[in-house]
């Protein structure tokens, strides 16, 4: 199989089978934390696949990228190679739409980042920051929300309405949960998921990946709650009021199936439902690392191969 | 620029100076000129804003939305484009518009407030949905 063969393969393998695959995996609710990690290697395996793909395409035998290292090497005596239209035209498509994917995907970043920062300036001029947690503002509401803009010094937000209804030990729940989605950078995640499917729509593994992970990484913020101050504690605390991830994340809209909240109020309230599983998270870390190693290597394969002139 | 130092590296822009002028609007009631903003601002705190201080910041909150200015004779009068009330409620706004589950805060919401406010909160929404049902 040519290199070329392998990576068109594997980047198909991993785009349109694995993100299905995951979000059917009953075990995915069960260890949140393996399974964002599961997707992590799919959508970074895919888009590896991707990049080399057009990398590929681009400096093969019909490729541009050949076709200019030719050129400049034979102007010289006033000829050029054998041309080759139909790939020459399928290659230009191809860096083309690889380019207008990128458009999309950097607009769509920044565009989540405007937003986050503008909501930023507006939170700053109305809320009270408490003297004895250095890392929460409190926003004067009577709704009871409680929820983190990464990126400011004191990132998590909530509401009065929230410490109105919360003792001491739920609030410790919450902000447990909140700073988890700080601590491992949830809201970057999500925030280029989001960006990467808007550009590629057309993977089913980025389309999946979206609707799935935030509830993945919210009962993944759970489970470091739960750790810190019982299971009962944070389901008590989910109940008075919702906990967000990061408004404006650009995390579009879903309707789940079963209330989100109820899904994870389930796993917080069965025993069983939480497990953890060292070969399953063993596995899925060496899984993970394949999925973008694989194509990484063949790629570099190729392109070290590459003799210059030919 | 005002940048303020805060101490673990990070720099926040004009943060502090930012929201004293959005207060001290937001307390005035009526658009103030800079020197009357000034005044109003410098005597809340230890450390004294320069006009053109003022100016500069102010002029920055109109440019991102924040404030209104109008001329008067020789001079501008700003004034917030919104009020305090609106401006946390489109806050409050922001940050439910993304959560998927927005049924369990509104819930409980509701089962908090008194009957009294209750009704009150009814009749908003009544006034609020009547105009939009007859122009739909």
């Amino acid at each position: 199989m040519s290199p070329l063969a392998e990576l068109g393969a594997i980047t198909l393998a991993l785009g349109v089978g694995a993100g299905p695959l995951l979000s059917r995996s009953a075990w995915c609710q069960r260890i949140p934390r393996v399974a964002a990690l599961a997707w992590l290697g799919a959508l970074a395996g895919t888009l590896a696949g991707l990049v080399g793909v057009v990398a590929l395409v681009s400096t093969g035998r019909h490729g541009l990228a050949h076709r200019a290292a030719e050129w400049a090497a034979n102007c010289w005596h006033h000829h050029d190679g054998s041309g080759a239209p139909a790939a020459y035209a399928f290659n230009g498509a191809l860096l083309l739409s690889a380019i207008a994917a990128t458009y999309v995907a950097v607009t769509r970043y920044r565009r989540t980042v405007a937003q986050r920062r503008r909501h930023q300036e507006a939170l700053q001029f109305v809320v009270r920051l408490p003297g004895d947690i250095d890392d929460v503002c409190v926003l004067d509401h009577p709704l009871p929300v409680a929820y983190c803009v990464p990126s400011r010094k004191r990132p998590i937000v909530v509401s009065s309405g929230a410490l109105d209804q919360l003792d001491d030990v739920q609030l410790q729940a919450v902000l447990a949960h909140e700073r988890a989605h700080l601590r491992y950078r949830h809201h970057l995640f999500l925030t280029t998921v989001d960006a990467l499917a808007a550009a590629l729509f057309w993977l089913p593994t980025f389309r999946e990946g979206r609707r799935c992970l935030p509830i993945l990484l919210e009962m993944a913020a759970d489970d470091v709650a739960a750790r810190r101050c019982g299971r009962g504690t944070v389901a008590v605390a989910l109940r008075k009021l919702a906990i967000a991830p990061s408004p404006l994340g650009g995390l579009a809209a879903h309707s789940a199936r079963r209330s989100e909240i109820d899904r994870r109020l389930a796993r917080l309230e069965t025993p069983t439902a939480i497990a953890d599983n060292g070969r399953l998270r063993r596995l899925t870390l060496v899984m993970a690392v394949t999925s973008v190693a694989l194509p990484a290597l063949i790629s570099a394969g190729w392109l070290a191969e590459m003799p210059f002139f030919c | 620029m005002v940048r303020v130092g805060e101490g673990d590296g990070q720099v926040a822009i004009a943060g502090p100076l930012e929201r004293a002028i959005m207060e001290a609007l937001w307390d005035a009631q009526k658009p103030l000129l800079i020197r009357e903003l000034m005044e109003k601002v410098n005597a809340g705190s230890a450390k004294r804003s320069a006009y053109t201080t003022v100016q500069t910041v102010a002029d920055r909150l109109v440019q991102k939305g924040f404030l209104s200015r109008t001329a008067d004779r020789n001079a501008w009068r700003y004034a917030p484009t919104r009020s305090r009330e609106d401006h946390v409620a489109q806050v409050m706004a922001e940050a439910l518009a993304e959560t998927t589950d927005r049924g369990p805060v509104l819930a409980r919401f509701a089962e908090t407030i008194d009957p009294q406010d209750a009704h009150r909160l009814l009749m908003e929404l009544a006034q609020r949905s009547a105009p939009t049902e007859s122009r739909s």
